[in-house]
């Protein structure tokens, strides 16, 4: 049941992020002020803001940038993560420590002040939001390949690989690291859902993307101006749209990780 | 008095025809110890979680009855770590158990012979052997009547297995009935009343432990008794290879070798050579540093002083990541104690093994009494005897000029060991020279030429088998020599 939620509603995101305004037929740019504030209604589902841009275009707009982003900081937080962890979990001894020590380093790192410094030092912008979602991201590959090489390293079969004459680099990249992939795979999707809402996170305080581009985060700070005078689909729509999204990573990535478990070794 | 009737008992699992067991008949008396017998897959174990209500899932009681009249059961698990909680102390742990009334559990533990103090411990700081005492001592505790135990010398050495024997007998002195299950009936004969034989889900044949050993009746007993590592005959010293006191260069040369490691156990000063169609043991209890040595002989360790010389040439200043791909390789090769997870999961047998010819690989693994159909199944698929003789091909196809074995028998069956001996006699006979590390005095005394034996890091003694194991000296071979089962 969950695993069939979690299919469906990344399917939902997906679909809103490539074919986006196509879906609901309205700009998500344009501006109508004798329209501003409606509520929730038949001509505009989700209402409209105070410039009167219909709001479903809006929070389906934004699936694109905020998937987008999310796909581009996991990928970058994976490969790097998996790379690191492979080489110190095979390797030990001093490459293993100099990670542990980045791992603890990078959770301890607050991710909001690193953006403002990241924004500060290459000036403000979508690769600000990559960047600092990344780093925020990279120690749960690292540890969890760092764990797993280290397990693989000292069992027996590799041993055995290194008596028919396999080098180490060999066993690593075409034995090892193969195993390790499927895990990758299943941390990344659960950790998309993460990194939308650190992405979200950061529009809303205004790191990387600018109004009046659709995204999520940016929505919801803006609708949250209206909020106390009752216009609550603002705020709503999007936000609710960054939770299911959020929600349909994780169990989508449970759900893989329970097929990995049962399936063929 | 009768403490256990089982009549008839048949017990089927999901997905098989044959039953798991089949019209099991077993009466127990009070204070006697019952072992059965009989090779892995044979349902000695799931005998035991049939009697104490532990079935696996699926398996179903079909037919017969178990009356354990007004007796309380309990069992001791093969691996004792895996019921004992390692976040509380033992004596801790053994009063949770308790039955109300009953003794202490430091004097519990101190009847069993742990020293004064382990209640205080934790379990994970205690021997193997030790910690198989404290879950006997927690099996008396519950005030059971009947104690199931499987396998309780499966992980040990000799002296320890025989002292945790030992201990079944002051159980039974206590008026406690004991029923085990072992694979060893020789070691156990000793402290056994009874020995039942278990093949393919039935009890084939029960009797004194005496009449059992010496004159079983049933075909199968008479073939699982001939197995029997202390009854099997010595096979060294085939005629014409090895040469006594010839002068020739040995194959391997080991000189001052030493591993020095912080805190842990290190060896030091060993020296050692091996001729060309010679089989050196090289014995010592659990912790000796055997396997240590097995695998900076066979350069998958590093060694901090000394030198290896294959031929006469150094090979041990290289670094074992490097020796991989060193073209010397091929010419020391090793097989290693569990040859189920030698063999990477998810490939097929025959891929795991260096690239072959398939009609040099086809008779390889005929010689090696293997059918080579098999080499196209993973090593899920495989038994253990299966899968230690598909190692043996995967470390002979390279013609190796030295083979270090560690515990080649130790995971297999007395009918299986016996063939794997045969064949490792047969290697030899073609010029092979094996370092056989082992703790099993049995395996080197069957095959071996010399024995080296091995105490806390150190070669204590070395000799001929024969002399060694009728006129040991030092402690440590007096200690192996006397736990030979």
């Amino acid at each position: 049941m969950a695993e069939r939620v979690g299919f469906a509603l990344v399917g939902l995101v997906l679909i809103s992020a490539v074919a986006g305004p196509l879906l609901t037929g309205a700009d998500p740019f344009a501006t109508e002020v004798a329209a501003a504030l409606l509520p929730p209604g038949a001509e505009h589902p989700f209402g409209t803001d105070h410039l009167g841009r219909d709001m479903l275009a809006r929070v389906v707009g934004a699936a694109r940038l905020d998937f987008g982003l999310a796909v581009a900081a996991v990928a970058l937080a994976a490969g790097l993560g998996a790379s690191v962890g492979a080489v110190a979990g095979w390797f030990g001894g001093w490459a293993d420590r100099l990670a542990g020590w980045a791992v603890d380093l990078l959770l301890a790192l607050p991710i909001y002040l690193l953006a403002m410094v990241l924004a500060v030092g290459i000036g403000n912008g979508l690769l600000v939001v990559v960047l600092a979602t990344s780093v925020v991201n990279v120690p749960f590959f690292l540890r969890l390949v760092r764990t797993e090489v280290a397990r693989q390293r000292r069992s027996p079969w590799v041993d055995a690989a290194r008596m028919g004459g396999a080098a180490d680099r060999t066993i690593l990249f075409k034995m090892v690291v193969p195993r390790v992939l499927p895990l990758v795979a299943v941390q990344g999707t659960t950790n998309l859902g993460w990194a939308m809402l650190n992405a979200a996170g950061l529009s809303f305080i205004g790191v990387g993307v600018r109004p009046p581009t659709p995204e999520w985060g940016i929505l919801i700070a803006e609708g949250a101006r209206y909020l106390a005078s009752g216009h609550w689909w603002l705020v709503v729509f999007p936000g609710l749209a960054l939770a299911l999204s959020v929600l349909a990573f994780h169990l989508t990535g449970d759900a893989l990780r329970d097929r990995l478990a049962r399936g063929p070794a | 008095m009768s403490v256990l009737q089982v009549r008839g008992l048949t017990v089927r699992l999901p997905g098989r025809a044959a039953p798991v067991l089949e019209g099991i008949d077993l009466d127990l008396k009070q204070g006697e110890i019952v072992a059965i017998v009989g090779e892995s897959g044979a349902g000695k174990t799931m005998l035991l979680r049939s009697l104490c209500g532990a079935l696996p899932m699926g398996a179903q009681i079909v037919g017969g009855v178990v009356r354990a009249d007004g007796c309380k059961v309990a069992p001791v698990l093969q691996a004792p770590m895996a019921g004992l909680s390692p976040l509380r102390r033992t004596g801790a742990q053994i009063a949770d158990a308790a039955a109300p009334g009953g003794e202490p559990p430091a004097v519990l533990l101190d009847r069993l012979g742990l020293p004064s103090g382990t209640a205080e411990r934790f379990p994970q700081d205690l021997s193997g052997g030790m910690q198989m005492r404290v879950a006997l001592a927690r099996a008396l505790a519950t005030g059971a009547g009947l104690i199931l135990v499987d396998e309780p010398t499966a992980a040990l050495d000799g002296p320890t297995a025989r002292s945790v024997l030992e201990v079944l007998g002051v159980v039974r002195a206590l008026g406690r009935t004991v029923l085990m299950v072992t694979h060893d009936p020789a070691l156990v004969a000793g402290v056994c009343d009874r020995i039942a034989v278990m093949q393919s889900g039935r009890l084939v044949e029960t009797g004194t432990a005496q009449d059992m050993l010496a004159r079983p009746a049933h075909p199968y007993s008479v073939a699982l008794m001939g197995a029997l590592p202390g009854r099997a005959r010595r096979m060294a010293d085939a005629p014409g290879l090895v040469v006594a006191g010839q002068e020739r260069a040995p194959v391997l040369e080991l000189r001052d070798v030493a591993l020095s490691r912080d805190g842990g156990a290190g060896l030091s000063g060993i020296s050692l050579d091996l001729q060309k169609g010679e089989v050196l043991a090289v014995c010592g209890e659990s912790g000796s540093g055997k396997t240590t040595l097995a695998r900076i002989v066979a350069r998958l360790a590093p060694l901090s002083a000394g030198s290896i010389r294959l031929h006469g040439a150094e090979i041990g200043a290289i670094a074992p990541r490097r020796f991989s791909t060193d073209p010397r390789r091929s010419e020391i090769q090793m097989v290693f104690q569990d040859p189920a997870a030698s063999f990477p999961p998810w490939q097929t047998v025959g891929q795991s093994l260096p690239p072959t010819d398939p009609e040099t690989l086809a008779q390889a693994s005929l010689a090696a009494g293997l059918d080579p159909a098999l080499m196209a199944r993973r090593p899920g698929q495989l038994s253990q005897g299966q899968l230690a003789r598909a190692a043996l091909v995967r470390a002979v196809i390279v013609a190796p000029r030295v083979l270090v074995l560690d515990e080649p028998t130790a995971a297999l069956d007395a009918t299986v060991q016996a063939g794997v001996l045969q064949y490792l006699n047969e290697l030899r006979r073609g010029g092979m020279a094996l370092l056989l590390v082992t703790h099993d005095l049995h395996v080197a005394r069957i095959l071996a030429d010399r024995l080296a034996v091995l105490h806390a890091g150190r070669i204590v003694e070395t000799g001929q088998v024969a002399q060694l194991l009728s006129d040991p000296v030092h402690p440590a071979t007096r200690a192996l020599v006397a736990a030979m089962p």
